[in-house]
């Protein structure tokens, strides 16, 4: 059931002029939590100020606060709990509800002109959540060569290290719900007790991931932030644009609109924006009634250098010609250390290169799954993969298992995102425009890495691998992620990036960018994680700016 | 029968004999012994023809499996637009390790092979064939199989 967006006839008590609302402590003890969803009651009138309805604000009201964050995803919302937690006022902006509206999701809606294997309106997700409404829960840090110039990846190099987000990679950890911040694969297959694939030449190794339950953001956290004093939500609220001061180096305000055509600002001492490595681009684009460009965007960087993490489902199949354990490859559960006890966790491990090999051939990071399947005639090629378990002298067997791979893609500028001012949503914001590209390089790239990691499961003993060699094949079943990076990129020099090392934005220095579009380099994990540790780490240091 | 082509036969006659009684226990010494009544004006050590290969090919690969590697060598020859005199030729590295071995058992000369080709995939000494990374040692012997 939907939630209503209107009280019926009559006024949420709390307008822009009202004193901060307190909570309605008594009804909502006794409200379970998650039993309100979807219920089309009023949340003003009949429970307080959980959540408030942007519906019921006086249109041209002026909402103020320490901190306002757009966007109720994983890093919004992380974002608001930390910075709740520091004691700073915080507006947090929702465009959807707490459930999915079709009229809400519509305002996603643009083109792909470059690699259209998904659509914009069906990987990202408009609601108090944001995309954690639907996520799979996969895990894992960035590695430490991620954040390193590599001489192979142009544009490749954070202005951050590894090091710098330990700490909050910890406090992430608690954010989805994940024990202990441990990653050794040693430490973890003892946990596991299933055997790791031996390497013989030490080329291949093995990583893991770790499963989010997965937690949902908007549900776990909505009473947290609602109940929390100096915390306002405001559901249907949509991001229209941001408006510069006089001198341009500063936002005066966020302008804000409902789909109903309620129409108010939000003035504050920082401004975030956390709504997608699209949705940002398309806000800062939009803002040009003052510079052409739009908002931070003298380097011309915004919107450039989108990348995902191509899925390749299948363009590598393994004949296994002999019994092997490759239970610790299949996903598990394990008891991970959580503080003083333990977690019950689903892990999984992948295969991936060293990466001294990644940086001596030249190759983009991946990693591999391995799930048995099926292989008939034809799925190969010519050379079928009886023909080729033939060749296989170890053992006895007919097994055979497909990759699943997830690869790092190169940055490139002209993979990008434009508007289409022709082409305007329900709000009047144009829409967009998203070209992916991958380079074609990154293919040739993909396909060593795959031969390597075929030399290494052959000196293994576990058969013979096949990679497509169809270029076209590799590139356009190349499934997204639903990772959207690197849009906003973050450098030390303001030509190169758009935010800086602390991901604010070099030109307006009240404006600050959280989640993915960040990334200068996509690295192979999937970037959830990352997201909510920088967003962890944004908070601290707002909470020291701003103290 | 000529004389020269009666003196391949029984040179080829000799080697799969000396392979057959051998079992590993010939010494180099007895090898070259064996060599006293070929004619002083031929080259005592002529290289091998392909058909000579075939059973140890056999024994690598297996009989019910031979066929599976004639096909892939073809296959690959094929695709790298070799005549017979060329293939044969890119698969000198295997046949002379074969060659050396040729004193040794069956089994010895197998493992051999095994060998190389593990440091095959240790060293990234492999090829794709039509999308399959192999080794360099099993596709010269498929190679040499599609010859046989």
């Amino acid at each position: 059931m939907i939630l209503s967006r209107r009280p019926s006839g009559k006024t949420c008590k709390h307008s822009a002029d009202a004193p901060a609302p307190r909570k309605a402590e008594g009804l909502r003890a006794f409200v379970p939590r998650g039993a309100l969803a979807g219920v089309g009651w009023d949340w003003c009138k009949c429970f307080g100020c959980m959540l408030l309805e942007a519906n019921d604000l006086i249109p041209g009201s002026t909402l103020t606060a320490d901190v306002c964050i757009a966007g109720a995803g994983a890093a919004g919302i992380a974002l608001a709990l930390s910075l709740s937690e520091a004691g700073l006022d915080v507006v947090l902006l929702e465009s959807g509800g707490l459930s999915d509206e079709p009229e809400t999701q519509a305002l996603y809606q643009g083109t792909m002109s470059g690699i259209n294997t998904w659509k914009l309106d069906a990987h990202r997700w408009r609601l108090f959540g944001g995309s954690t409404s639907r996520w799979a829960g996969w895990c894992r840090p960035m590695e430490s060569y991620d954040f390193e110039i590599r001489a192979h990846i142009p544009e490749s190099g954070w202005p951050i290290t590894l090091n710098d987000l330990i700490p909050y990679y910890q406090r992430a950890h608690q954010r989805v719900e994940l024990g202990d911040y441990l990653w050794d694969v040693d430490d973890i297959q003892a946990l596991s007790g299933r055997p790791l694939v031996h390497s013989p030449s030490g080329r291949m190794l093995t990583r893991v991931f770790q499963y989010s339950p997965p937690t949902r953001f908007g549900e776990l956290y909505r009473n947290t932030l609602a109940d929390a004093p100096n915390v306002r939500i405001y559901l249907h609220a949509n991001l229209v644009n941001l408006e510069l001061t006089s001198n341009l180096s500063k936002l005066s305000r966020f302008e804000v609109a409902t789909l109903d055509g309620v129409q108010f600002n939000v003035e504050a001492s920082a401004y975030v924006l956390a709504l997608g490595g699209i949705e940002n681009v398309r806000l800062l684009l939009a803002s040009n009634s003052t510079l052409a460009a739009g908002v931070a965007n003298s380097s011309g960087n915004v919107g450039q250098f989108f990348m995902e993490h191509p899925h390749y489902n299948g363009v590598s199949k393994l004949a296994l010609s002999q019994a092997t354990d490759l239970g610790f490859y299949r996903r598990h559960s394990v008891e991970m250390p959580a503080g003083e006890g333990t977690q019950r966790l689903n892990i999984m491990g992948v295969l991936a290169l060293e990466p001294e090999v990644l940086a001596s051939e030249g190759v983009l990071d991946f990693t591999a799954s391995i799930s048995e399947v099926a292989l008939g005639p034809g799925e190969t090629g010519d050379i079928d993969v009886d023909r080729v378990r033939s060749l296989v002298r170890e053992g006895e067997g007919d097994r055979a298992y497909q990759l699943y791979v997830r690869a790092e893609q190169s940055p490139r500028p002209d993979s990008r995102i434009v508007l289409r001012e022709s082409d305007r949503d329900a709000l009047g914001l144009p829409r967009v425009d998203l070209d992916w590209k991958i380079h074609p390089d990154d293919d040739q790239n993909l396909r060593r890495g795959m031969e390597i990691l075929g030399a290494e499961l052959a000196a293994a003993g576990l058969g013979r691998l096949w990679t497509s060699a169809d270029a076209d094949r590799l590139r356009w079943t190349a499934l997204p992620g639903g990772h959207h990076m690197g849009t906003l990129r973050m450098s030390a020099d303001p030509e190169m990036g758009v935010v800086d090392a602390n991901c604010r934005c070099h030109d307006v220095e009240n404006l600050y960018i959280a989640g993915s579009a960040v990334f200068p380099t996509g690295g192979a994990p999937n970037p959830t994680l990352t997201v909510v540790a920088l967003a962890e780490r944004l908070a601290a240091h707002l909470a020291k700016e701003l103290a | 029968m000529t004389s020269s082509s009666r003196i391949k036969r029984q040179r080829l006659v000799r080697r799969r004999f000396l392979r057959s009684v051998s079992g590993g226990l010939l010494s180099v010494g007895a090898l070259s012994c064996s060599d006293e009544w070929v004619r002083a004006d031929e080259d005592p050590h002529p290289p091998p023809a392909r058909e000579d290969y075939e059973p140890l090919l056999a024994a690598y690969f297996g009989d019910s499996d031979l066929e599976a590697a004639r096909l892939i060598g073809s296959y690959y020859a094929t695709s790298a637009g070799w005549n017979v005199e060329a293939a044969f030729a890119s698969t000198a590295k295997v046949r002379h390790l074969v060659d050396d071995l040729a004193s040794a058992s069956e089994a010895a000369q197998v493992e051999a092979l095994d060998m190389r080709l593990q440091q095959d995939f240790e060293t990234l000494r492999i090829v794709d064939v039509d999308g399959w990374t192999l080794g360099q040692t099993e596709i010269d012997l498929c190679v040499l199989a599609a010859l046989a």
